[in-house]
């Protein structure tokens, strides 16, 4: 069976560090606190902080149109979708003229507009429930919102796995353009920071309750921080790209899913799901751990990261790949935080330097990585390894490798 | 690019015309309304009342890991039908690898009742006594996961494909693509929604709700009847269900996805989304147009659905539209949501194997709009080998697949 080669042709985002690929990459190295969000009340609870995007609004990046029917979900994901776009350099007309896709990863999406549609309904009356709000009640409402935006009439799909989903759609828009089922592709995830959400993981003591904590892979770590946004890359079959002239930044070789029975609860058996999935996206990508240049991992400061720094230990034993845990510096933002890491790896192979993970220490029991540091670490080489797992046992692993020919 | 091939095994549902295909599958051939006043809420404050829900169920938990019964509507639903599309295709714990099977289903809301749950217990603010919920309760990707542990299928990340009314033929088409890769030998694929006073609220204030009856085409059409259940289907490949001498009820020959990016809850009028998902899938099938034998129509009952999903078929078919019977089972199930074009397509399966199409119940008078061949006068009996299965959703997507018949040669 050949497949298909799948390239990266632009990307977008819009998240806590804002949606400047410059000012974003420059801000991983400056170590940005997560503050209290403005748009709900954490005074009740330990963590009280979060990688929020304070003050937004939508007018800013789309213009002075009628948001009402977007969502903050929906908003950030045409915002991130727009700077994809943009940056990949399809036009209006072009879309008009091309059946282009999209892949949504979320965990949530719109939680805080269902239960407030909800509480509405209940506390007046079902006829003063807003059929506007209803559209956005559906898991897809965020993917369905970005495509009538840009007028994406490709194929469409949500994915849910957790909090690898973003990571996960990009893995599954490469398998569509590798099989052929279509050319191009936006491919990402997208998350809001919610009331709901926010108390659930809080109460399941699952939050940093340090203001300086969220420290990837130490041990001594509470939590981490919750983020939101939306991520974005352009997917593009290779020869389709070419001729249409766009730049390529990138290329994705493959990924794997893989899953722990146990939901994360045996870290012993979560370990052993990890790394054979990162055996497994090796495997597919034809690629050896000794051809990682770096990682992006997906720990976040909490109970997991002991599995991942297990696996990615075995993993990269022949290998002199530097790990970046980019949850540090913008949260656990789930659906949306597999492609950020995704576009932190693309900038951190361009410009040869990752960041470090501010306040690491070593938190291991036997068996520790020895490329974690606090400091920035320069990169040598084209190739990056992305993971994106969820707490509850879901994990997916992706290899993809910059452009070298820029 | 030719990928491996992907046979149905197994077909599984829980419906209100009840659980597992011997049950339900005669109920629909003999044109059953399950349609009936709703219960599990009070529906005074709607103008309709009417629904498909599951009056009286009651989950047996056939599983083959030790786990104790999951808690959620939707994720019971799920469960229960794949055990019984699991026993269909005559798969068990021991005589394959699980270790090489996954999970995707559709879902439209997910398990809704969670956030009605937090929502009642707000009013009193007692609301953090399921404070936790929102992590272990209500995350839609749990439904899936529940269904990968019940009987340990590992193979891959259970996922969900929450695209809403089409949700089950993405599931589907997710599962044949990781087939066709050879990421998994066997995939459990399918759809479960739960009724919810959340998904009542909002198609009530859309005004989509019948005060009656759901009537597919009808020229008295009033609109559709929100459901529940689950429907899963066991996608195979070929060689692992020919050396494991599986049931096989046809071949998945192909699936076509759009979007119509044209509004958020009502499909393009000029039918050019839909489609666009039909064309894709009868390419991919090598199928020509006037090879399809019937249609399983995703026919709500909507005036506006009912009559772009006839424009959409017409736009594909020509004249020949009016030579291929479509019939559409909502009329008799309701909507079931994200379950529903999974649970169509375990129907589809048994179209071919029994040459039977199911009626569309309720359809006295035909809309001069909708003027194909609707199978209004009861079951129809004939060869059906390859039947197309369409479905749409809120957000534009469109989902069809192909099923043929299966033969040894391509």
């Amino acid at each position: 069976m050949n497949k298909k080669r799948t390239v990266i042709t632009g990307y977008g985002f819009l998240n806590a560090l804002g949606h400047e690929p410059t000012a974003f990459y420059e801000q991983l190295f400056e170590n940005k606190a997560p503050a209290i969000p403005g748009h709900f009340d954490t005074s009740d609870f330990q963590c009280r902080n979060a990688f929020a995007i304070n003050d937004f609004n939508g007018q800013d990046y789309l213009g002075d149109v009628n948001l009402r029917p977007l969502n903050r979900i929906a908003r950030f994901s045409v915002i991130a979708a727009q700077e994809a776009l943009k940056h990949a350099g399809w036009t209006q007309e072009m879309l008009l003229d091309h059946d282009v896709g999209l892949v949504l990863g979320t965990l949530y999406c719109s939680l805080g507009t269902i239960t407030q549609f909800d509480r509405k309904a209940l506390k007046l009356g079902p006829k003063y429930a807003s059929p506007l709000d209803f559209a956005n009640t559906v898991i897809n409402a965020a993917a369905g919102q970005t495509a009538l935006w840009h007028k994406l009439r490709g194929p469409n799909t949500t994915i849910a796995s957790g909090a690898g989903s973003g990571l996960h759609a990009i893995g599954y828009a490469s398998d569509l353009i590798a099989q052929g089922r279509t050319t191009a592709m936006l491919a990402g995830g997208a998350e809001e920071l919610a009331y709901e959400s926010f108390l659930s993981f809080e109460r399941e003591g699952l939050l940093a309750q340090k203001p300086d904590d969220g420290i990837p892979f130490s041990g001594n770590s509470s939590g981490f921080f919750l983020g939101e946004g939306a991520a974005y890359v352009v997917l593009e079959e290779r020869e389709s790209a070419l001729e249409r002239g766009a730049t390529i930044l990138g290329e994705i070789h493959g990924h794997a899913t893989g899953y722990d029975l146990t939901m994360g609860s045996d870290k012993a058996s979560f370990y052993e799901a990890q790394l054979a999935t990162l055996e497994k996206a090796a495997e597919v990508s034809d690629r050896f751990a000794t051809d990682i240049d770096c990682v992006m991992a997906s720990a976040n400061g909490g109970p997991d990261d002991t599995a991942e720094e297990r696996a990615l230990a075995f993993f990269l034993q022949d290998s002199n790949a530097a790990v970046a845990a980019p949850k540090a510096q913008f949260g656990e933002v789930l659906g949306a935080s597999g492609p950020l890491s995704v576009i932190t790896a693309l900038l951190s192979l361009k410009h040869q330097q990752m960041p470090g993970i501010p306040g690491y220490v070593d938190g291991s029991e036997g068996l520790s990585l020895t490329r974690l540091s606090q400091q920035a670490q320069n990169v040598q080489g084209d190739t990056a390894l992305i993971n994106g797992h969820s707490f509850d046992g879901a994990i997916c692993s992706l290899i993809m490798s910059m452009e070298t020919s820029l | 690019m030719e990928g491996k091939r992907v046979v149905l095994t197994g077909v599984g549902g829980v419906t209100a015309l009840g659980k597992g295909h011997a049950e339900y599958w005669p109920k629909l051939l003999a044109g059953t309304n399950a349609v009936s006043d709703v219960k599990s809420f009070d529906p005074a404050p709607y103008r309709a009342t009417r629904g498909g829900e599951i009056h009286d169920y009651t989950y047996e938990h056939r599983v083959w890991a030790p786990l104790p019964p999951p808690e959620g509507r939707a994720t019971q639903f799920a469960v229960e039908a794949t055990a019984f599309a699991l026993e269909d295709a005559q798969l068990g714990p021991t005589n394959f690898d699980s270790g090489r099977a996954g999970v995707v289903l559709g879902t439209t809301s997910g398990e809704p009742f969670e956030i009605e749950r937090f929502n009642d217990l707000y009013k009193e603010n007692r609301h953090e006594e399921v404070a936790t919920n929102f992590v272990n309760g209500y995350p839609s990707h749990l439904i899936a996961a529940s269904v990968a542990r019940s009987f340990g299928l590992s193979g891959m990340a259970p996922v969900m494909t929450p695209n809403a009314c089409a949700a089950g033929n993405y599931a589907i088409a997710y599962a044949f693509d990781n087939i066709q890769l050879g990421r998994a030998k066997v995939m459990v694929a399918g759809g479960s929604d739960s009724f919810s006073r959340i998904t009542y609220t909002g198609f009530s204030r859309l005004g989509a709700i019948a005060d009656d009856l759901c009537r597919p085409f009808a020229k008295d059409r009033k609109g559709m009847i929100p459901a529940e259940g689950a429907g899963i289907v066991i996608l195979e490949e070929l060689e692992h269900a020919i050396n494991r001498n599986a049931p096989i009820y046809a071949e998945l020959v192909g699936y076509g996805v759009s979007c119509d990016a044209y509004h958020m809850t009502g499909g393009h009028p000029d039918g050019k989304g839909a489609a666009s998902a039909i064309k894709m899938a009868l390419q991919m099938a090598h199928i020509k147009p006037d090879g399809i034998h019937y249609i399983s129509a995703h026919g709500t009952g909507t005036p506006s659905n009912d009559k772009n999903e006839t424009t959409a078929l017409k736009r594909v078919f020509g004249d020949h539209a009016y030579n291929i019977p479509v019939s559409s089972s909502k009329s008799m199930l309701g909507h079931t949501m994200g379950a529903a074009s999974a649970l169509e397509a375990g129907i589809s399966a048994l179209v071919i194997r029994d040459g039977k199409i199911p009626p569309t119940i309720n359809l006295q008078e035909k809309d001069p709009e909708c003027d194909l061949d609707y199978v209004s006068e009861g079951a129809r009996s004939g060869t059906y080998d390859v039947v197309l299965s369409n479905s749409h959703a809120f957000g534009g997507a469109n989902g069809s697949i192909i099923l043929r018949r299966y033969r040894e040669a391509m």
